[in-house]
């Protein structure tokens, strides 16, 4: 390392060859040629950064002419997304806000208005942050996403995330569509964020869809943001929670299992302990306001 | 209160001073373009350390200076014979010289420059910047300064025992004999952490030395051009009388734009190499990890005795203070400035101070930064009155009326040499309880926290002192010069009896133009339409002004232009004596009109003298044509004594602070709910602004006690890097801000007024942090560190 | 080299401006066209002093590439007098002093207005929307409140109703 990386900011200090291509087709073709060596740029709040801090690349594929790939479809079995989709239309979107409350919490304070102006749902998730909001109430929110490449493949978001800032996506392929089945009637999502100021990257976050019958737990996702290399499932906790009945101990058992889900880090936005501690705070209060969203009866 | 005394100071009044940047029209550092008779403009780029501590072992440039555009490429080496004086250090222990402008053979923080690039654009510079190859060979690097100071720890600079290059103890007072007396002793240690100002305009500066002339032009962003421009002269051997430093709009600045010579210094010399004008604007990463950052990291080991009844009968303090790389111009500045009010509010009568610089391996903090070190300690020294308070059984506010400064004890002289003017400790405290309703606020904090809800109700009392002389610059180095801070004005009245006031300081949004034109107004008695304020651009054609910092400006401009109206008076009475012609002993003048005092028939209009003074000037003596005056003054100071005391910032304004906040004890979020804020800056001249930078100084406080924080890491790499890394409290951390004032005039100046500028980051971290420790009073969490982040509050709140 | 040639549409105005793809918008605007009111604060998309809108829109010139903006609409504080909702905004500004530097001020006004301009229409805002439109917005001189105040005023000001302010706490 011969230069304090960190600290670059005015000017990308590299060349790079740019396309534009006018619609999924082509975009493909472009990737299918120079994926290897290709940025995908959409929104540009995540890869402009990065782009003047050190990263390289040959070539910059930009999807701002790619216009079919920005939509909110509420369809029969699913709301589909485009994965262009600006975070700002995500959060103004009165059906992800009426049944997808998750997802409108996580996209409604992301970053600052101006970022969700230009940033995209596909670019929030494929940037592949361990602390990616959308990611952790998509996880909870059980939602696939679409891959395009040479063929189409349906990936589970849980399955989506390798490492941070990698993802399973090929160098010729590109999401273009996040789908989400619609919760059971009586199901709900909340989502929760600690974040240190405004506009900081989540300390922590969690997003939690639950059903319950009676006060028993039919049904509980639990996503996790921040406090592991990806954003994550918590399996053994809703595994644990599943048929019984949410009592103060009950609660109380299943985040001390929550805590052997996370290997969280210590970093400038707080500590490993912290960043535990916090989570479990904020799986409790999420559990909190579902249950009393319902109701809690029959 | 002074709105009644005078006409225009007092009242609320729209700031012209802010309306071109209302239409986007400031001239700013980054919008300037050299005069296109002028050569081209250079662009530079810096190749920085990614090591705390390394020696360079080689630095190739070779790859560098092939690329297309590039001028040269530039190592520290290079550059050491350009400097014809070392860089300034004000500690004289350091062997000089103390640091190059670039690193030469060791590189001592993350981010210290090593090479530059000279090009025809940015880009190019930053392309070229990444094909330099050095190679390092990594050094331990000692990043904490209690760490720093053992045996054994890794020396930052070589031949400095211990990174110790000053230690000094000074008694005022007799502390044992205090501590002897007392029934009770509070012992406790803080902690401030490292600050980033942070302004949101980084430094910049263009140079450009005309060989042809001799003489270097400077446009830059610094707060204060003609006392930088000197010591940046000095380094490129240029003579004073030939360098001009020209003042520029600035975005922010807070100190952080003060006694930083880095972008002068670098900008001077490659232009002096090159023979073209260079710029050099930095980037938010290069000013957070360069060495102007900010407040030094300090810890405090406070004792403080009292009488069982809760008086205060002495301090003593060991004050460790990291200093980090290099010390500077100005570097020990933030330890000794805090002696002006060292003892806050109180009477507290024995004082002791043992303070260590450190240097460590971290970003160098050379700059000053708002308050100047004040901040820290009355934040420390509030807690402790705290801590003292809860072992005698008094409340906060209890002890605090017991050790005030009463009103009838002004002028009061502390222990430290320093001399309050003025002020009603008592009164704005009354105030402060009032306006946010206490009693009101402890019920309902009783309720909320029968339903498990913290809420606290803090209290600070702290004064502000205002227009510093830089006296305090002398204490680690006694060998130095003394100097002052004096400021100036020029007056002058044209052919149509208008007035111009000219000034000759830079201004980062203090609104002074419009400050300064009532003042001019109310004391010659006219209308302010007919008063205009301009400002000198160019330091060689500047009167002497030490320029603004230590809210220097307003109380002192207050005192020079109330001398300069005084000799602008006699000139017009003197001319009015010839014209009328009356004897000049019974002519006074008044409101716009010189009259006899023994015949109110005879009178001539400032408007008729004017007239005649700058068109008819063979009626005047020659001396009075065009009725110019000048005025230069120091404000009220005394050089140390035997025993170091000395009085440098005369102005002492107060105020007394009650925020509210929530404490999240899951999460361990601090929310500011409301901030109430009594303050006494004596004479107000222009409310909004004054509560502007009320309000915008108490956000700088909140910044301190509950967000930024500089962090490296063990290996002493800088985590904050940026504003996502740099926590800067946003739109959505604003309280409900809700400001009164109670004016006691100064006695020391024409209108009474006190400099406001730091008042809230001096208050802030105190008043804040004593809001949290009251939200967790029954949790018995005690708050001795700031910032106080998320993590650090859980982590005490699991302990307990 | 790979040059490229930018046709631009800026405040109202085509042209065409040689460059590179790697070229910034904000750099574009300042360096070749003489527009400066957007300023380079952080260049990561964090104080929104670079503020410009894009099609009606408040985005980041910093994170925005040139070449990205062609096809689209630029327009700057430069671009907008006549604004009937900016002019109102200038006022408020002015009278509440919600500036002292004026560095941040060009991205606070842009914002402003786009936060009005929303909620004129269904002529309801809270404070709390305008501290959550407004994060995006970094200022180190005011502390933000009297910023708050000015957008309050120009509120009432436009459809005569108060905005409504939380309830307290305490």
């Amino acid at each position: 390392m011969e230069i304090a990386q960190a600290l670059e900011a005015r000017v990308i200090p590299f060349e790079f060859e740019y396309f534009s291509p006018k619609n999924l087709p082509e975009t493909l073709s472009l990737l299918k040629s120079h994926g290897k060596d290709a940025k995908i740029l959409a929104g540009g709040t995540d890869l402009i950064v990065g782009l003047k801090k050190g990263m390289k690349c040959k070539y910059i594929v930009s999807l701002k002419d790619v216009d079919e790939l920005s939509y909110v479809a509420a369809e029969k079995e699913m709301l589909r997304i485009g994965a262009l989709t600006k975070l700002r239309d995500v959060e103004k979107s009165s059906v992800i806000s009426e049944k997808f409350e998750a997802l409108h919490e996580a996209a409604k304070d992301l970053g600052s208005p101006m970022v969700r102006n230009m940033g995209t749902i596909g670019g929030n998730i494929c940037n592949a942050s361990p602390a990616a909001d959308c990611a952790a109430a998509l996880l909870a929110l059980d939602a696939r996403l679409k891959v395009v490449g040479s063929g189409e493949r349906i990936v589970p978001i849980d399955k989506f995330f390798v490492a941070p800032q990698e993802t399973v996506l090929g160098p010729t392929e590109l999401l273009t569509e996040i789908q989400i089945p619609y919760l059971p009637d009586e199901a709900t999502s909340k989502f929760l964020r600690i974040k240190r100021v405004g506009i900081s990257v989540s300390s922590v976050c969690a997003a939690v869809a639950m059903l319950l019958k009676r006060r028993e737990v039919e049904f509980i996702r639990i996503g996790l943001g921040a406090v592991s290399p990806t954003p994550v499932r918590a399996y053994k906790t809703e595994e644990y929670l599943k048929g019984k009945s949410l009592s103060a101990d009950t609660v109380d058992r299943a985040l001390e299992k929550l805590e052997d889900e996370m290997r969280p880090i210590t970093d400038v936005r707080g500590t490993a302990d912290y960043r535990t501690y916090a989570t479990k705070a904020l799986v409790r209060q999420a559990i909190e306001v579902l249950e009393s969203r319902r109701g809690g009866t029959a | 209160m002074s709105a009644l005394k005078f006409k225009y100071i007092g009242k609320p009044e729209k700031a012209v001073d802010q309306l071109k940047f209302l239409h986007g029209r400031g001239l700013f550092i980054d919008d300037f373009r050299v005069p296109s008779t002028l050569p081209p403009l250079l662009q530079v780029a810096l190749v920085a350390s990614p090591y705390a501590h390394a020696k360079i072992k080689s630095i190739d440039v070779s790859e560098a200076k092939k690329v297309p555009g590039v001028v040269n490429v530039y190592t520290g080496q290079d550059l050491v014979p350009h400097h014809k004086a070392p860089l300034p250090c004000n500690i004289p222990t350091l062997p000089a010289p103390h640091q190059y402008i670039l690193a030469v053979g060791k590189v001592r923080h993350y981010g210290e420059p090593v090479a530059v690039v000279v090009a025809e654009d940015l880009k190019t510079a930053n392309i070229a910047a990444r094909k330099v190859k050095v190679e390092y060979e990594p050094l331990p690097a000692v990043v904490d300064p209690e760490e720093a100071m053992k045996e054994g720890a890794p020396l930052v600079h070589d031949g400095v025992k211990n990174n110790i290059p000053y230690h000094d103890v000074f008694p005022f007072g007799d502390v044992d004999k205090a501590f002897a007396e007392a029934d009770v002793v509070y012992k406790d240690r803080f902690y401030y952490h490292r600050t980033c100002t942070n302004p949101i305009e980084p430094l910049g500066a263009v140079s450009y030395y005309d060989n042809l002339a001799g003489e270097m032009h400077l446009w830059s962003n610094f707060q204060n051009p003609r006392y930088l421009s000197g010591f940046s002269a000095g380094v490129l051997g240029i003579p004073s009388n030939k360098y001009h430093a020209y003042r520029f709009d600035i975005g922010g600045s807070f100190g952080a734009k003060y006694a930083v010579l880095y972008t002068a210094i670098l900008t001077g010399m490659l232009s002096m190499l090159t023979g073209r004008p260079v710029k050099y604007f930095e980037t938010r990463g290069e000013y957070i990890a360069s060495w102007h950052a900010g407040g030094e990291e300090r810890i405090y080991y406070l004792e403080i005795a009292a009488r069982k009844d809760g008086t205060i009968l002495g301090l003593k303090e060991k004050i460790i203070s990291n200093y980090g790389a290099y010390m500077g111009v100005y570097s020990p500045g933030q330890e000794f400035n805090p002696f002006a009010q060292w003892t806050g509010a109180y009477k507290i009568p024995n004082v002791y101070v043992d303070v260590s610089l450190v240097l460590t391996n971290t970003t160098a903090g050379s700059s000053a930064q708002r308050g100047f070190g004040a901040g820290q300690q009355m934040f420390a020294l509030e807690r402790a009155v705290d801590g003292l308070a809860d072992m005698v059984g008094m409340d906060a506010v209890e002890i605090r009326r017991k050790n005030f400064i009463q009103p009838n004890e002004f002028p009061y002289v502390i222990p430290t040499g320093n001399i309050y003017d003025s002020g009603n400790y008592p009164a704005v405290l009354e105030k402060a309880l009032k306006l946010a309703k206490y009693d009101e606020l402890k019920k309902k904090q009783e309720e909320l926290r029968k339903k498990g809800r913290y809420i606290g109700i803090g209290l600070a009392t702290v004064p502000h002192r205002s227009s510093y002389n830089i006296i305090e610059m002398a204490i680690p180095n006694p060998g130095m010069l003394l100097s002052t801070s004096p400021a100036s004005a020029s007056l002058k009245v044209n052919d149509a009896g208008q007035v111009i006031v000219t000034l000759y300081f830079a201004q980062s949004g203090q609104s002074h133009k419009t400050a300064v034109a009532k003042m001019a107004a109310d004391g010659l008695g006219i209308d302010i339409s007919d008063v205009n304020v301009v400002f000198e651009e160019d330091t060689l054609k500047s009167l002497y002004d030490a320029e603004p910092g230590g809210s220097r400006q307003t109380p002192i401009i207050d005192m020079v232009l109330g001398e300069a109206i005084k000799r602008l008076k006699q000139k017009l009475v003197r001319v009015a004596s010839i014209l009328l012609p009356w004897d000049e002993q019974h002519l006074a003048y008044e409101n716009g009109v010189v009259r006899a005092t023994n015949n109110p028939d005879k009178k001539i209009t400032l408007k008729e003298l004017a007239l005649v003074a700058n068109w008819q000037t063979f009626k005047v003596p020659s001396e009075d044509v065009g009725l110019q005056v000048e005025a230069s003054l120091n404000s009220p100071s005394t050089i140390p004594d035997a025993m170091r005391r000395f009085y440098f910032y005369p102005f002492m304004g107060f105020s007394a602070d009650i925020p509210v906040v929530e404490v999240d004890t899951r999460t361990g979020v601090v929310k500011v709910l409301k901030y109430f804020h009594v303050n006494d800056s004596g004479t107000i001249i222009n409310p909004p602004v004054a509560r502007g930078q009320i309000i915008g100084g108490l956000v700088h406080g909140m910044t301190d006690a509950l967000y930024g924080e500089m962090k490296w890491d063990k290996d002493g790499t800088l985590l904050s890097t940026n504003f996502g890394t740099y926590f800067l409290p946003t739109s959505m951390e604003a309280p409900d801000f809700i400001v009164d004032f109670h004016e006691t005039p100064s006695p020391l100046n024409t209108f009474g007024s006190k400099g406001i500028g730091e008042t809230g980051r001096i208050v802030g971290p105190a008043a804040i942090a004593s809001a949290v420790e009251d939200a967790l009073k029954q949790l018995k969490v005690k708050i001795r560190e700031i910032p106080i982040t998320p993590d650090r509050l859980i982590s005490e709140l699991k302990r307990r | 080299m790979m040059a490229k040639i930018f046709e631009l549409t800026v405040n109202g105005r085509k042209t065409r401006v040689d460059g590179e793809p790697s070229d910034v918008l904000l750099d574009v605007l300042r360096d070749r066209l003489g527009i400066y009111s957007p300023k380079y604060g952080c260049g990561d998309g964090e104080c929104g002093a670079c503020a410009v809108l894009m099609d009606g829109k408040c985005v980041l010139s910093c994170l925005t590439l040139a070449a990205e903006v062609e096809g689209k609409e630029i327009t700057t504080l430069e671009g907008l007098a006549g604004d009937k909702v900016l002019e109102a905004l200038r006022n408020a500004f002015s009278a509440n002093h919600a500036l002292q530097c004026g560095y941040c001020t060009p991205g606070f006004l842009l914002s402003t207005r786009e936060l009005l301009l929303e909620k004129l229409e269904r002529s309801t805002l809270t404070r709390v929307e305008i501290k959550e439109h407004l994060k995006g917005n970094l200022c180190r001189c005011t502390g933000y409140y009297q910023i708050i105040e000015a957008v309050e005023a120009v509120f009432k000001e436009l459809t005569g109703k108060e905005v409504t302010k939380e309830a307290e706490i305490v």
